[in-house]
């Protein structure tokens, strides 16, 4: 899961960011709006945490730019103020979610896989395929109950693949799922990943498509609900 | 009660004197006339009548009948003989004096008399009137002058209380307004109503209301803001924090903590400058002392440069005067403070900022200056709001201008931004002492300085920068 953290405060936005990564998260941080828009527009977030007291441009401001450019990436919003209205406001503006600062940072990552799995139109937090289970919050993967081995970028593009069951992800939007702005990306490093993870889970799991990317295809029984 | 029995005294005394006059003169008046006639009757006919019947003199006729033969007259001759006398007259003289009015106690009655010679003829004429006729009238008249008085008064009292009532109703409704109000409402008092005696009172106490509420409201919202505003890093605190504990890496842990720690100190800043603001909004210009500008400025100048130079920057201080001013060291120091610190936050690394203390005619002036961008020119009328931030500012807590520039009100003291060829120039000026040169140097007390700017804080400004392990 890629997010973006956009927070003016040096301090938090650090904290933010550390923290995310150690929950799994590619996280990303940026101070200001404008850079911020500018990055959700053009590069692929799973997710983004904004706040609402920017200089220069508004967190609110941000996330109506992100609306009207038609992106319905979930967005959840952070806020020293407690108000009421501004609950509202944000809410109605198409955020998908609102926390008061100060934030705990193992609830923060709680909601923003809520949201995640809100937006594949999932209930369960644990994806199924098959006799395969992945749990995102425990990081644990497991076939037929006995648990696998998946080094960090594995179990990441394990995610990516059943959290978009039945659709192709290219190999672009893998290395963006896990690479952030800081990390350097290994070539061919996609292909070694899913090559392990085809050792690991069998061949028949992730399925090649020829110049397009790679997929988990739907199993009926087991379409996550 | 008491002023009206003295009116009714007095009437009663003034009346009774107006009629004692009043018959005073007409027996005067009887007793000329008396003698005129007497007298212009022929001789035969007085002396006959002299020898007339002397009927009894009783004066204790009922004084009604009294009324109607009331004067009696005596005219006594030269040799003392009573000549010639009215019909009810006693036949002893009616009075000791010849001449005047005397009262005379007359068988038991009380008369009163007037005499007059006649030289002319050498008669002596007496005329008398009993006082019981006199005092019932007298009485009679008063009386009736009194009785509208003093059926007046329970009448005039309770309209009087009827009136004062009614006048004073307004205001008793204005007092139970007012009482019935809880501290937290301070709308203003409705003015219609009121009688227009009371209403410059009721409008200045409405002002008054008026201030309060908005004295009160600034509180508020001073208080949430600052709330507001301590939010953030603590948020900042908590999540670092929260990162420690999930570190897998000793090194990612340490990084961590030293993060909170200076969030910390940074979050403690805030604090500070909130106490100084709001201990400044309730400063007095009392207590004021002569101080030196150019010594406090030396001693922030020592202060800072410690963390200036971590930025690799230097500070000067150039001070040709000294600079003496009337006010409080402490809270020029903040303000000299506050504003050197922007200049070093926001000066290019390597470059300079100078304190420039000066004194012209009747002003002294200091000048900071850095060799930044400075404060763009949209934001110089807002930069003085609280917790406002420029598009730069993100470790300052958005209130130091605003403590600059409540302690340059209290010293009435001017705050100027100045675009200079190489940088930016923040003047403040302030108006000279008027003081005698004899001065003590007022610099500030250490224990000010090291609460209100503690060890960690100049390390915030800088960003990543590392603290330096030996204080």
């Amino acid at each position: 899961m890629r997010v973006l953290i956009v927070e003016d405060d040096a301090l938090l936005g650090d904290g933010l960011r550390e923290g995310l990564q150690q929950h799994g998260f590619t996280a990303d941080w940026i101070e200001d709006g404008d850079g911020a828009l500018h990055a959700l527009l053009c590069e692929r977030f799973d997710l983004a945490i904004i706040d609402i007291g920017l200089p220069r441009r508004s967190g609110i401001s941000v996330l109506n730019a992100v609306r009207n450019a038609g992106r319905e990436t979930p967005i959840l919003m952070l806020t020293a103020r407690d108000a009421v209205d501004d609950k509202i406001n944000c809410l109605d503006a198409g955020a998908d979610d609102y926390l008061v600062k100060p934030v705990d940072i193992d609830e923060l990552a709680a909601r923003l896989r809520a949201l995640a799995r809100r937006h594949a139109g999932q209930r369960n937090a644990t994806l199924r395929h098959a006799d395969l289970e992945l749990d995102p919050a425990a990081h644990r993967v497991t076939v037929d109950g006995m648990s696998v081995e998946l080094s960090r970028r594995e179990f990441s593009i394990l995610h990516a693949l059943l959290h978009a069951v039945g659709t192709v992800l290219s190999r672009d939007h893998l290395e963006q799922s896990l690479y952030g702005w800081n990390e350097e990306i290994e070539s061919n490093a996609v292909q070694v990943h899913v090559h392990n993870l085809r050792r690991k889970l069998g061949d028949n799991l992730i399925e090649t498509v020829r110049g397009v990317g790679y997929v988990i295809r739907k199993q009926s029984e087991d379409i996550a609900k | 009660m008491s002023i009206w029995g003295l009116i009714v005294l007095s009437t009663y005394r003034g009346a009774l004197n107006e009629i004692r006059q009043l018959f005073d003169t007409q027996l005067q008046q009887s007793a000329r006339v008396a003698a005129r006639t007497l007298l212009g009757l022929p001789d035969k006919l007085i002396r006959d009548t002299k020898t007339g019947d002397q009927s009894d003199v009783d004066p204790t006729d009922d004084p009604q009948s009294r009324y109607e033969k009331n004067l009696v007259v005596q005219v006594w001759d030269a040799d003392g003989q009573l000549f010639l006398h009215s019909e009810s007259a006693p036949l002893t003289p009616l009075s000791g004096n010849d001449d005047g009015f005397s009262d005379q106690m007359i068988e038991g009655d009380a008369w009163r008399t007037y005499s007059f010679k006649d030289a002319a003829h050498g008669l002596t004429v007496k005329v008398g009137e009993p006082y019981d006729a006199r005092n019932y009238l007298t009485e009679h008249v008063v009386l009736q002058t009194l009785y509208p008085i003093v059926l007046g008064l329970p009448v005039l009292a309770v309209l009087i209380w009827f009136a004062v009532g009614r006048g004073l109703r307004p205001l008793r409704r204005v007092a139970r307004e007012v009482s019935r109000r809880d501290p937290e409402n301070l709308d203003t008092i409705d003015v219609n109503n009121i009688p227009a005696e009371v209403q410059p009172l009721i409008a200045e106490l409405n002002g008054l209301l008026q201030r309060l509420s908005h004295a009160i409201d600034r509180e508020r919202q001073f208080t949430a803001d600052a709330a507001h505003e301590l939010r953030t890093p603590l948020a900042g605190l908590k999540v670092q924090a929260q990162v420690a504990l999930g570190a897998g890496a000793r090194s990612g842990k340490d990084k961590a903590i030293e993060k909170v720690l200076s969030g910390v100190d940074r979050a403690s800043h805030l604090v500070d400058q909130l106490l100084t603001l709001s201990r400044l909004d309730q400063a007095t210009p009392t207590g004021k002392a002569a101080a030196s500008v150019a010594a406090i400025a030396e001693t922030v100048a020592n202060d800072v440069r410690y963390f200036a130079r971590q930025r690799d920057i230097d500070v000067n201080t150039i001070t040709r005067d000294s600079g003496a001013v009337c006010g409080y060291s402490d809270a020029i120091y903040i303000m000299l403070r506050n504003l050197v610190d922007n200049a070093v936050r926001y000066a290019p690394a390597g470059s300079v900022v100078s304190l420039d203390v000066s004194q012209r005619a009747d002003t002294v002036n200091v000048a900071i200056k850095d060799q930044g961008t400075g404060i763009p020119l949209t934001s110089r009328q807002r930069v003085f709001e609280r917790f406002y931030r420029g598009t730069n500012q993100q470790d300052g807590s958005g209130l130091g201008l605003s403590i600059v520039q409540r302690i340059a009100e209290l010293h009435d003291a001017r705050v100027e931004f100045v675009d200079a060829s190489d940088g930016f120039v923040v003047n403040v000026i302030f108006s000279a002492s008027r003081r005698s040169t004899v001065y003590e140097v007022a610099s500030t007390d250490h224990r000010v300085r090291e609460r209100i700017w503690p060890r960690g804080f100049g390390d915030v400004a800088v960003k990543g920068h590392t603290p330096p392990v030996n204080n």
